[in-house]
């Protein structure tokens, strides 16, 4: 009631008189290291990290998850070669929460670990990078328990005065390891003061990846795989069901029809096609079968408005948008034998639409008296997901195709979400800063029966909260403490409801008496900033009750008309964990920045998370894919201005802790454990006065093979990888 | 063209390719020539002068007692599971699924049942997955060491020990293509039925080998033979065997027993005991290779007493399944070789020269 009452109070109020930068920025926290070269910034209290441009620039990751991988906090999962997972606070796929330009990429079909998703951006749109980590569902809704990955996209400028610009750009990149050949190009208008357009096209070609080889179990010093299994050429390196396509076009028009009003209308396509999925192109010991995602298309449309002011509303952002999320499934079973060729393809279409509203609003500081002020922010959203699901089966020899009862889930089903909150920051002198939010939630779920593949109807609703409260202490300019605690959750989907599928560890079966789960998130930590040395520690204990874990089943317990069920090699359902499931860690990270061009920072981060057993609530077991210690180091060293040169390492322990469900993940994850790995890559680049850019990376100089923890891909093997950005190759 | 189609349906819905179109084949059964000889048929069996190996396990004996093996967890005769879930019991029950469609019935199959069936073969992680990886551990592996039969340079040069993708995979597949297209659905059928039961004999002897290195696949070698059932309810090959010698039967599940007895007394993985493990696998060769012969025998009389294509398709079972068995025959009569695909074949003479060859389970 209180919050009400000052949130009214804040929309009457006069905004500080003695306003400007000085007073505004504590409430939108500098983040840590990148601060030194980024604007964008994580929310105040929260810990995280920013990757922007120039730092892609310089790693030349291949993908939008591959540019997470030196970050603090974060480990990168490849169950292919197209596809890549992050983890924060120990978790991943549906319980992290991914954004793209503040509209979700969750949806209702986000299945339960690792997932492809956040590789269904094209890397060179995106401008920057903020990864936000612990729970975050006050702000953002359910999933947000691990934390919050967002992506954002380059913006064409208003050219802020009278005239017409055309610039043209030309970028292409390779790489050798994979025989990755792409590029893009895209063209900017700049009309007036107040109107911009950019028109892009993207594409890219990869090849199989050339790796360093076989990675070895901990215990036994087995290869992994087993030889026997296949997964890799003839010549020991070549990992096989690697590869993939990609298109990609976007456009963006961006208005400012007056003083802090802004419009912008955006659109993205992203067509991924021809991707295997590693660990099941071919399936242990079944050189004939494959299963490839033939395509795997995001088409976002969205537009914004935004409005600042000195009013007593500082900020305002609504957005609209509707997002296909459209995916294509064949797995082939190929006959192999004399002249019966062609294979039987089991076929799947899932389609997901996503039609969504988000509202936030930021308030002016509000002085309460002369040591004390308060700033209120709060916000509305709402999606609405539509799931259309098919699966056929065909066999090409008799030119027979039939359509199976149901698709991976129920055609028709359909999830609508969101909620509202308030957030405050209160603020006591320029030393303590005292941070609270909540969100009321509401999601309704419905999924149709479908009675000859004995699925049962779903129609439940639920008004879950969430919310923080946390305090910062600014012990001096140098020295910030701050503590936080966050109830976030995460409510089950259409997919932990309702889908039937195979996953890395056997077949997974609906559930649909899931309850959501919830997540206590305690976080303390300090930022250091002695210039040039930035260092910034945190640690969090996550508390999560409800958890959503695969448990193992008996063939007695798969759905009638599972198809697929019984025989795989386990079955396992979704179920929620008796008792509390708990993670702790630590990250941390350090920058240093000299004057003389040399710039170093490293992280490291360790992550603990057990669990009770599902099966039996006494025993306590590891919870699945649990990162193992990490880190990552990089060195550059600019001269001549123009020139940069460095390296960057990553590494990581062995993992010998693993999940029962982890033992069942024969193909990603050796039965004694992954080992650990340190890779190291060689960096020059040159860019002439921003016109262009010349990139170049040597990686994994020493062929190591290497494999992160519950990857199906190896990482690849020596290689070099290029990036020429041709900068404005027309123009006016 | 994608990146034009791309850039042109911007917002809209991609280029995403075409939905298949359902296409299912004329569901009209094949007309069939002859008659089927309606009652069961069952080859003469006498034990009488039978008697277990002094290295036999007996569990049917005063519970194991006075044989030489010591006690052990398969002494109640009950087999008991190593892991909950057993996956192989489900493509056990795939294979009857494929058996009430397509033979154990009164009527023609259809095309449409041949679809059905080969839905059900096809199945992820199912019988065909299995039926294209499967090797006969009769005959040498590879030198190489290589034990997949998965890929085909390997399939090709070892016919025999690759059995399953040379072999048995092809005729079935065949099958079930001729069948779908309406021809010949009762001959279709014995070849399904006979690489079936062909697949399902070699899958419990490969499973009793591997156990070795790979503890569970003792379970699946249980599974194979037993459809996941004890010794008085048995499905799938068992079953077969039973209902033709319930003393063949209870050998064969002895000797399974057996294997489940071994592996209690040498849980180490690789297992050490490969003396007793020899022992039981001697066990269950003789008395399965026996319940083989027995429904080889079956089939042989069968096509005597049917005639037109039901006779013809016990013919079928037989020319695919009898030069397997002969070449596991210890010593192969030349006359039993040159009967199978002979056009003087003699149901009788058949009988007769696997029944001597195969006395005692």
């Amino acid at each position: 009631m209180s919050l009400v009452w000052i949130m009214c109070l804040a929309l009457v109020a006069t905004p500080d008189a003695s306003g400007g930068d000085e007073d505004a920025e504590p409430f939108e926290e500098v983040i840590q290291a990148k601060a030194l070269d980024s604007k964008k910034t994580i929310p105040g209290g929260k810990s995280g990290s920013v990757i922007t441009r120039s730092e892609l620039e310089d790693r030349l990751p291949r993908s939008a998850p591959d540019a997470l991988r030196f970050e603090p906090g974060v480990f990168v999962q490849q169950t292919a070669h197209s596809q890549g997972s992050a983890f924060i606070h120990g978790l991943t796929g549906q319980q992290t929460l991914l954004l793209f330009d503040g509209i979700r990429l969750n949806n209702t079909t986000f299945r339960q670990g690792p997932n492809q998703y956040f590789f269904t951006l094209d890397a060179q749109t995106i401008e920057t990078i903020r990864i936000i980590r612990g729970g975050s569902s006050t702000r953002y809704g359910s999933d947000a328990i691990g934390g919050v990955i967002e992506a954002l996209p380059t913006e064409a400028k208003l050219r802020g005065e009278p005239g017409f610009d055309s610039t043209a750009h030309l970028l292409i990149r390779g790489a050798t390891a994979d025989n990755e050949f792409g590029g893009r190009i895209w063209n900017t208008l700049q009309i007036g003061e107040n109107l911009s357009t950019t028109l892009g096209v993207g594409w890219r070609r990869v090849g199989q990846l050339s790796t360093g080889g076989r990675i070895h179990d901990v215990k036994n010093g087995l290869p992994f795989p087993p030889p026997e299994w296949g997964g890799f050429g003839e010549d020991g390196v070549t990992q096989l069901g690697t590869g993939f396509n990609e298109a990609t076009a976007d456009a963006h028009i961006i208005w400012s029809p007056a003083s802090g009003h802004r419009l912008k209308v955006a659109g993205y396509v992203y067509d991924q096609t021809d991707a295997p999925r590693t660990d099941l192109c071919p399936p242990p010991g079944q050189p004939e079968e494959c299963l490839t995602y033939e395509e795997q298309f995001r088409s976002l449309v969205y537009g914004t408005y935004e409005y600042n002011s000195s009013g007593p509303i500082e900020n305002l952002r609504a957005t609209l948008s509707w997002q296909r999320q459209h995916e294509r499934r064949r797995f082939d079973h190929s006959q192999i034998t004399g002249s019966l060729s062609e294979p039987i393809n089991n076929v799947g279409r899932d389609d997901v639409d996503s039609l969504g509203f988000t509202l936030h609003i930021g308030g002016q500081p509000i002085v309460l008296s002369d040591n004390w002020s308060l700033k209120l922010s709060g916000g509305v959203d709402h999606y609405l997901d539509l799931v259309s699901s098919y699966a056929w089966r065909v066999y090409n020899d008799v030119n027979v195709t039939r359509q199976q009862s149901r698709g991976q889930y129920v055609d028709g089903a359909w999830h609508h979400y969101g909620g509202a909150y308030l957030e405050q920051a209160t603020r006591f002198k320029k030393t303590l800063f005292l941070r609270a939010g909540m969100r009321a939630g509401w999601q309704k779920i419905h999924s149709p029966a479908e009675l000859e593949s004995s699925t049962q109807a779903i129609d439940r609703q639920s008004f879950p909260l969430a919310g923080h409260i946390g305090a910062e202490w600014r012990i001096t300019p140098q020295v910030h403490l701050i503590t936080t605690f966050d109830r976030s959750h995460r409510s089950p989907n259409i997919n932990d409801l309702t889908a039937r599928q195979q996953t890395g560890p056997g077949f997974q079966f609906e559930n649909p008496d899931l309850k959501a789960e919830k997540a206590n998130t305690w976080e303390v930590g300090t930022k250091l900033h002695w210039l040039p040395l930035i260092v910034n520690v945190f640690g969090f204990y996550i508390e999560l009750e409800d958890a959503i874990v695969k448990s193992p089943r008996t063939i007695n317990d798969c759905p009638d008309a599972a198809t697929g069920c019984a025989t795989s090699w386990s079955s396992l359902q979704l179920v929620n964990t008796q008792g509390t499931s708990r993670l702790y860690g630590a990250e941390a990270s350090a920058l240093a920045r000299f004057n003389n061009g040399l710039s170093m920072r490293a992280a490291i981060t360790y992550t603990y998370g057990e669990s009770p057993d599902a099966q039996d609530p006494d025993t306590t077991v590891p919870l699945s894919r649990i990162p193992p210690l990490n880190g990552s180091a990089e060195v550059h060293y600019q001269f001549f201005q123009n020139w940069k040169v460095g390296t960057g390492m990553r590494w990581a322990t062995s993992q010998t802790r693993l999940a029962p469900a982890d033992f069942d993940d024969i193909t990603r994850i050796p039965p004694g454990g992954t080992p650990g790995f340190a890779v190291f890559d060689l960096r020059l680049s040159y860019r002439a006065k921003n016109k262009w850019l010349a990139s170049f990376v040597l990686e994994n100089i020493f062929n190591t093979p290497y494999r992160y923890h519950g990857s199906s891909v190896n990482g690849s093997g020596v290689g070099a990888m290029i990036l020429f950005d041709l900068g404005s190759i027309w123009g006016t | 063209m994608r990146v034009l189609c791309a850039f042109i349906a911007l917002i809209l819905f991609g280029c995403t390719d075409e939905n298949p179109q359902e296409n299912l084949p004329d569901s009209t059964p094949a007309s069939v020539s002859g008659e089927a000889y309606e009652s069961a048929l069952t080859p003469s069996n006498t034990f009488d002068e039978c008697l277990p190996a002094d290295t036999d396990y007996l569990p049917r004996t005063n519970a194991s007692a006075d044989d030489n093996w010591e006690s052990c967890i398969s002494d109640s005769g009950v087999y008991s599971q190593l892991e909950l879930s057993v996956s192989s019991i489900e493509r056990v029950a795939g294979a009857d699924a494929i058996a009430d469609l397509l033979w154990r019935r009164d009527t023609v199959p259809s095309p449409d049942d041949f679809l059905q069936a080969r839905d059900i073969y096809t199945v992820e992680q199912g019988l065909r997955t299995r039926v294209m990886r499967r090797f006969d551990p009769h005959y040498d592996a590879p030198p190489d060491g290589n034990l997949s039969c998965g890929d085909e340079s390997t399939y090709l040069a070892y016919p025999e020990y690759c059995v399953g993708p040379s072999t048995i995979g092809p005729l079935i597949t065949n099958a079930f293509i001729n069948g779908i297209e309406g021809i010949e659905p009762l001959q279709n059928a014995a070849r399904i039925e006979a690489g079936l039961l062909w697949f399902l004999y070699v899958s419990t002897i490969k499973e009793a080998h591997t156990c070795i290195d790979v503890t569970k696949d003792c379970d699946s070698s249980w599974a194979y033979y037993s459809g996941g059932t004890q010794r008085d309810g048995p499905l799938g090959l068992a079953a077969v065997v039973d209902a033709l010698s319930s003393e063949t039967h209870d050998r064969v599940f002895d000797g399974i027993l057996a294997l489940r007895c071994w592996r209690d007394l040498d849980q180490t993985t690789p297992a050490e005991n490969l003396e007793l493990w020899q022992r039981a696998i001697d066990q269950i060769d003789q008395a399965l290779l026996h319940g083989m012969s027995l429904i080889l025998r079956q089939k042989a009389l069968q096509v005597e007493c049917s005639t037109g294509d039901y006779a013809d398709a016990h013919r079928s079972f037989l020319e695919f399944t009898g030069p397997l068995f002969g070449k596991l025959m210890a010593d192969y009569p030349q006359d039993l070789s040159d009967a199978w695909e002979s056009p003087d074949f003699s149901p009788s003479e058949v009988d007769e020269l696997i029944q001597v060859n195969f006395i005692c389970p």
